[in-house]
């Protein structure tokens, strides 16, 4: 999965529309970043290959930083 | 030919009082019900009584088992009941069942404590129990009241779990093949901490009673008396060892994949479910999805969704069925059961 490809999906996820969405966004700025869309984050990853750590992403405060746990390169 | 256990009824029994998704929607407008459950597939959990315990869940849905006339309490040499919510600590429930439901006092009768994996174990042992010639009818109880351990205003588990019991009759027939098993199990303590009750047993007997008006996430420390979920923990667990625990099965009963007519997984809701059936390649209408009108109920999931394939004629006699539990402990195990 490319970087592109998992921010459109991420978009989704957080209900808004992809162009709202890049490396330096807030998580804290994205107000459907909730447990239910990091159960939602850790099925896209496993999606592309990814065992994602939970514990991993609760210190991720950028969603750049979301889609490098993620194992995502830029 | 030699004496096999089988599943010969299942039965089930929700109580009454209904909690929707509109219910939820009305009372909490900003936790976004509606989006949950499009990832759920919950509309409606059932919820107990105040004064209603799993026991009495238990105790109907044997009824309605022994009304559907495949066995009667007399034929009853064994009971097992799968709670995480016993009426008390001392004496076990399933001996308070023997009598209410007029069973012989020449039953076997015991409690054993497990989550969503339960199903599978209580058919495991119920089949020790009858090819060791222990027992002829055992009846397998699962029962469980959730909706007690949860705090009014934790979105994370209210909107998932539900009240419910089932009733499975399992008992010695004549067959040249096994009819069910054969068995795997797992477990992994170390997720303990992931879905959890803290207070109440011998480790945390005393805690503070949570102020109600506060969500749990919105406090410094979870409630010890309330169910705690890490959602996110859970989810990740699954993802890794259900695809294992279903290699392992077809391994150990050298089956593949469309050897079986269908597979029933615990009902942890629908998100989970469909993300497992994409993982593990199994075709739609080869796979249960019976969550909706009774949500999470832990241990009683499985046999509630075989009790819907029974009734859509997907389970059927010479049908192969696939069965998979997982979730709290952490604990998983998997069987096959032959129609």
């Amino acid at each position: 999965m490319t970087r592109e490809e998992i921010r459109v999906k991420f978009a989704e996820i957080v209900e808004v529309s992809p162009a709202e969405v890049a490396d330096d966004t807030p998580l804290e700025s994205l107000a459907a970043w909730d447990s239910v869309a990091m159960v939602s984050f850790v099925a896209l990853a496993d999606e592309a290959g990814v065992k994602l750590q939970p514990k991993s992403l609760r210190s991720c405060s950028t969603v750049g930083q979301l889609f490098d746990a993620a194992g995502v390169s830029a | 030919m030699r004496s096999c256990a089988a599943i010969r009824g299942i039965e089930y029994h929700l109580p009454v009082a209904t909690l929707t998704t509109a219910d939820l929607s009305e009372r909490f407008p900003d936790w976004g019900v509606e989006r949950i459950e499009s990832r759920t597939g919950i509309h409606t959990r059932h919820i107990a009584a105040a004064d209603e315990c799993a026991s009495d869940l238990a105790y109907e849905a044997a009824l309605k088992l022994f009304a559907s006339g495949v066995a009667g309490p007399s034929d009853i040499d064994f009971l097992i009941l799968c709670t995480q919510y016993p009426d008390y600590f001392v004496p076990t429930t399933a001996c308070t069942l023997q009598s209410r439901l007029g069973l012989r006092t020449d039953a076997g009768a015991m409690d054993m404590n497990l989550g969503t994996s339960g199903f599978v174990y209580a058919l495991g042992l119920a089949k020790g129990l009858i090819e060791t010639g222990q027992a002829s009818n055992v009846l397998v109880l699962t029962a469980d009241t959730y909706s007690k351990f949860i705090h009014p205003l934790d979105r994370s588990v209210r909107t998932i779990f539900g009240d419910g019991a089932a009733a499975t009759l399992v008992s010695g027939i004549d067959s040249d093949q096994p009819r069910i098993g054969p068995f795997v199990y797992g477990t992994d303590g170390s997720g303990a901490q992931n879905i959890i009750v803290k207070g109440g047993a011998a480790r945390l007997p005393r805690f503070p009673v949570a102020d109600q008006s506060v969500a749990p996430e919105d406090m410094p420390e979870r409630p010890a008396g309330h169910l705690f979920m890490d959602g996110a923990e859970v989810f990740a667990f699954t993802l890794s060892a259900v695809p294992a625990l279903f290699d392992a099965l077809l391994r150990k009963s050298a089956l593949s994949r469309d050897d079986i007519d269908l597979f029933v997984f615990h009902q942890a809701n629908r998100h989970i479910l469909e993300t497992l059936r994409k993982k593990l390649a199994i075709p739609a209408d080869r796979f249960v999805i019976a969550i909706g009108e009774s949500g999470n109920t832990v241990s009683s999931t499985i046999p509630i969704a075989m009790k819907h394939a029974l009734g859509d004629g997907r389970i059927a006699p010479g049908k192969t069925v696939a069965l998979l539990g997982y979730g709290m402990g952490l604990s998983w195990g998997g069987t096959i059961v032959r129609w």
